[in-house]
């Protein structure tokens, strides 16, 4: 200014520049504060804003048995839900699906109501096709229509235990669901519907960017070996047994002795896995797999086995049983006569037909520890078969080094190990196919949902055995069943080899001697050229205790009608029906 | 007198930065009123083109008002301040609303805002008043009396309710009185008057204040009581989340295209906010979201250092200014420009009121560009003729 202000107005102007930066600082800070250091937040604020994302379920597989009938499917089911902040008129939209969705008008009107903020309120779950159509034609995008898919077990408790089961939650839980969740599950899709700022919000929607985001990938098909017929067959069939023998359960596994396909597995109690709820937790185990149990004199054929192959004992050499012996300062008893009767004079195929328990551990105490267990191992105890099952168990079987004389000696009539099912029947089938140690396996085939069929590749079965050892223990196993413990498994016309076993079981609270055994019977048939290797356990019969009295009958009869099924010709002309039945198993 | 050699004297990088601006804003019209998917808006041409009009005929009055010695203008600032006034009693009755206040005249085909050129009838007055008494303007009657003429605006445009006109008016006078020299005391009475006057109107129509005058004058004093729709709109931006789809909405979803643009924004043209339309009159006030979101941190920064230079420039107009009314229009200019600035960005990023004022020669709108471009034509004056010897 003209006058002496010049000075002033130059420091006022000073100060004045100063308020300004400030402010002009202030707000390119706040800018950085919002553009670079919480921009992450801001974005997903905006995507919550400019967008909504709906999931889209994906089916399930199926599972099939190996014909192609389903085990496990899905049922279309669908939901009603509504995104509030999408409704302009609540209380008329309320009116128009009370009838619809047979709901209070009320009480649907509250709930579109929630306020701001609520994304997702369930109106009514479980609603039929026509009920969903009708609610998506009202043309309400804050109306969502979900679509979902429920697991149905079609055959409710056939092969339950096998197949698993669907949790609330919709986590698979055991069985092939569990171990194929990764190829069942699928992946969900998304749905993404995107948002105009103009109000009425209902007429917000965009359709141009509205749509599948994500595109929905249904599970893949798992084929299982299991054959529905046969597996219909063990399930009745033990089912029976089970109940004639008022046991408190039961196993019986059907297997392609030629190839480790497992052709049935039924578990004794059963449980619905579409109400799996309503049955105990121990129904759903499948102790086929995950249960070791003492195997008692099945396991014979293992030690008969390891003997013949090493040559001990294996060329007529005898025994004189006495009923009972004396190792250490226990004492062993021949099977069931608790050592009050005596088996004369036996060689080792005698001691095997007749189930001689103190003949057959004098041979394992003969084969020592280190070939028993070289044994064991070859048949596959202690490992997993490596079943597509979840939660296999490897069995029980301790290291060599700290068995003793008596363990020794247990061995060999299967005693003092824990195997299980699954094991065991594996180590028959070797016998029935001629020395190869097959996988037990379950999967044929995942069929993905483009059509690609993927089949799961199997190593070449390692051979255990000669086809000589083989040969002489199918003779054996077929007079065990002619002339031995397992009469009650023979089949008009057909030859049948077999060996029965009865286990006492073992209680925490009494050891060995609670009185509760296990019987069980494990074969093959025919026995000239096996088609299906066969175990039946009972467990805790209170109807007597005999492999070749409880178990042996649902053997011979999973057979015979199995083998029908499969159209497999009788070779024997053998016209009369030998029902004689085993007195005992020796 | 109408020299055009005088034109040479233009402050040539300021008219740069202005029309950079334009420019910048012209382009931000276009982009933000872009909505593909979006039927029944106008095509987004018409919008920048529109606004190109308004800028050519706003350089227009900016060149006339270069031209015309500011002293000759500032003659004519009793009719014009009279006839702002009549315009702005006229806005209260035949005025169109188109956010909630009525501040617009319709005039052939286009609307015109009143408020927006009572602001230059303030700068004009004020400079024109304390001109010849800047050597008494450390008294306070000098001051209180200066107080008279941003007032009578002030209360009209109150009424309207635009709130923000009023402190842009407000601004303009603690500009020009504190650069002319004005006591700091004396402002600060002024200020603590004002924020008194203001917590009053607050509380008018609550206990015990509304108990507190007889009836007849009640009925007046309830008119003048903040409203709680404009108490809301005030206090919002601390916490917009209490009323998300009402009072907090614009600030919100402002905050949210912002901050989402990050360093380098989501590119021009591709800003979801507001090609989505959730940014409300994001080609107008909210313009600036509008920046931030499309072009990031350096897009907003960079309008923010053009501002900056505006302002520094036209201080250094007012401190050279040959003569107090030089350096008083000056100073009312630039603190209009610069006020309207700071107090719409800030708006924008959440850390101010929402005032409603729009971002100077950015933001779409003939009235607040004219008047822009008048208040940037004043600057250029007073700087042309900052050397009285020349002539």
């Amino acid at each position: 200014m003209e006058h002496s202000g010049c000075r002033q107005i130059a420091r006022r102007g000073a100060c004045w520049a100063t308020l300004a930066i400030l402010g002009f600082l202030a707000l390119a800070l706040r800018l950085y504060q919002i553009q670079v250091v919480r921009h992450d937040r801001f974005y997903d604020e905006k995507l919550a804003i400019q967008e909504r994302r709906w999931s889209i379920e994906a089916p399930r597989g199926n599972i099939y048995d190996r014909r192609g009938n389903p085990l496990a499917l899905n049922l279309k089911l669908y939901s009603v839900a509504a995104d509030p902040g999408l409704i302009d008129a609540p209380a008329e939209l309320a009116g128009q699906l009370a009838d619809l969705l047979r709901m209070d008008e009320q009480s649907l009107n509250a709930k579109l109501c929630v306020g701001e903020g609520v994304r997702y309120v369930p109106l009514q779950d479980w609603v039929d096709g026509p009920t969903a159509e009708a609610a998506g034609s009202l043309g309400c995008p804050g109306l969502i229509v979900n679509t979902h898919w429920k697991r149905a077990y079609p055959h409710a408790g056939l092969a339950a235990s096998l197949l698993g089961f669907i949790g609330r939650d919709g986590t698979a839980l055991g069985g092939i669901e569990k171990e194929f969740d990764a190829k069942l599950a699928g992946a969900d899709g998304e749905m993404v519907v995107v948002l105009d700022g103009r109000l009425p919000r209902s007429r917000a929607v965009i359709p141009q960017r509205t749509g599948v985001r994500q595109p929905m990938v249904p599970g893949s098909s798992v084929v299982l070996t299991i054959d529905l017929d046969i597996q219909t067959i063990a399930e009745e069939e033990l089912a029976k047994a089970v109940e004639n023998a008022r046991a408190v359960g039961g196993t019986a596994i059907v297997m392609d002795p030629d190839t480790g396909e497992v052709l049935a597995l039924a578990t004794q109690p059963s449980f619905d896995p579409n109400e799996f709820w309503l049955y105990p937790r121990e129904t759903w185990v499948n102790q086929a797999v995950t249960s070791p149990y003492e195997p008692g004199s099945t396991f014979k054929v293992i030690t008969a086995c390891a003997a013949i192959e090493e040559d001990v004992m294996s060329r007529g050499e005898t025994y004189e049983c006495e009923g009972t012996r004396l190792i250490g300062r226990q004492r062993i008893n021949c099977a069931l006569h608790g050592g009050k009767r005596a088996h004369d004079t036996l060689d080792l195929d005698g001691m095997f037909v007749h189930s001689c328990n103190t003949g057959m551990a004098t041979v394992s105490t003969a084969l020592g520890e280190d070939r028993m267990h070289r044994w064991l191992k070859r048949f596959g105890f202690g490992e997993p078969t490596g079943i597509e099952l979840a939660g296999e168990s490897r069995g029980i079987l301790s290291s060599p080094d700290r068995w003793s004389q008596m363990r020794l000696a247990n061995l060999g009539f299967g005693q003092g190990i824990g195997v299980t099912p699954v094991q065991l029947l594996a180590a028959y089938c070797a016998v029935a196919n001629g020395g190869r140690l097959v996988r037990p396996r379950l999967v044929m085939a995942v069929t993905h949902p483009d059509g690609r069929t993927e089949r799961p590749t199997h190593p070449e079965p390692e051979r255990i055995l000669s086809t000589a050892t083989c040969d002489r223990m199918r003779e054996l196993m077929t007079r065990v069943v002619e002339e031995g413990t397992g009469g009650a498994a023979r089949i008009p016309g057909r030859l049948v080899a077999g060996k029965t076993g009865t286990a006492q079981k073992p209680t925490p609270e009494a050891g060995f001697r609670s009185g509760k055994y296990i019987a069980s019977f494990a074969g093959f048939a025919p026995a000239d050229d096996p088609r299906l290797a066969v175990l039946v356990i009972v467990d805790e019969p209170r109807n007597g205790h005999y492999g070749g009295v409880l178990a042996a009958p649902a053997f011979r009869a999973i057979c015979q009608r199995a083998l029908t099924h499969l159209r497999v010709p009788p070779t024997r002309p053998e016209a009369g029906i030998n029902l004689a039945m085993a007195e005992a198993d020796r | 007198m109408l020299e055009p050699r005088l034109l040479r004297r233009l402050d040539w990088s300021l008219l740069a930065a202005v029309l950079a601006l334009c420019l910048y804003g012209l382009v931000m019209i276009y982009s933000a009123t872009r909505s593909p998917e979006a039927a029944g808006l106008a095509p987004p041409s018409s919008f920048a083109l529109k606004q190109s009009i308004w800028l050519l005929l706003a350089l227009a009055v900016f060149l006339v008002t270069v031209l015309v010695d500011y002293e000759r203008i500032a003659r004519w600032h009793v009719p014009l301040y009279a006839g702002a006034l009549v315009l702005l009693i006229a806005v209260l009755f035949v005025g169109r609303a188109p956010s909630g206040a009525a501040s617009w005249i319709a005039v052939g085909g286009f609307r015109l805002q009143p408020s927006e050129f009572a602001k230059i009838a303030v700068i004009l007055s004020l400079a024109a008043f304390l001109g010849p008494r800047v050597d008494q303007i450390q008294s306070l009657r000098v001051v209180l009396l200066s107080l008279l003429i941003p007032a009578a605006p002030v209360l009209l445009v109150v009424v309207q309710p635009d709130f923000g006109t009023a402190l842009v008016m407000v601004a303009i006078w603690f500009g020009a009185l504190y650069l002319a020299g004005a006591r700091a005391a004396h402002l600060g009475i002024v200020l603590a008057s004002g924020l008194a006057l203001f917590a009053l109107m607050w509380n008018l129509d609550r206990p015990p204040l509304d108990r507190a005058v007889p009836g007849p004058i009640a009925g007046i004093i309830s008119k003048a009581a903040l409203k709680d729709y404009q108490k809301r709109r005030l206090t919002i931006f601390l916490n917009p989340q209490s009323d998300p789809l009402g009072a907090g909405y614009h600030v919100i979803q402002s905050r949210v295209a912002i901050g989402s643009g990050q360093l380098t924004g989501r590119g021009l043209f591709r800003g979801t906010q507001s090609r989505l339309r959730f940014i409300p009159e994001r080609h107008t006030d909210f313009i600036f979201s509008v920046v931030g979101e499309e072009l990031g941190l350096l897009g907003a920064a960079s309008m923010l250092v053009l501002y900056l230079f505006l302002f520094w420039r036209g201080l250094r107009v007012a401190i050279r200014a040959r003569d107090s009314l030089g350096s008083l229009l000056a100073a009312g200019a630039i603190s209009m420009l610069i006020f309207h600035c700071i107090v719409n960005i800030g708006m924008s990023v959440n850390i101010m009121p929402i005032t409603g004022l729009p971002l100077p020669f950015v933001s779409y709108g003939g009235s607040n560009l004219v008047v822009s471009f008048i208040a940037f034509g004043l600057l250029q004056n007073v700087h042309i003729r900052r050397d009285r010897m020349l002539f």
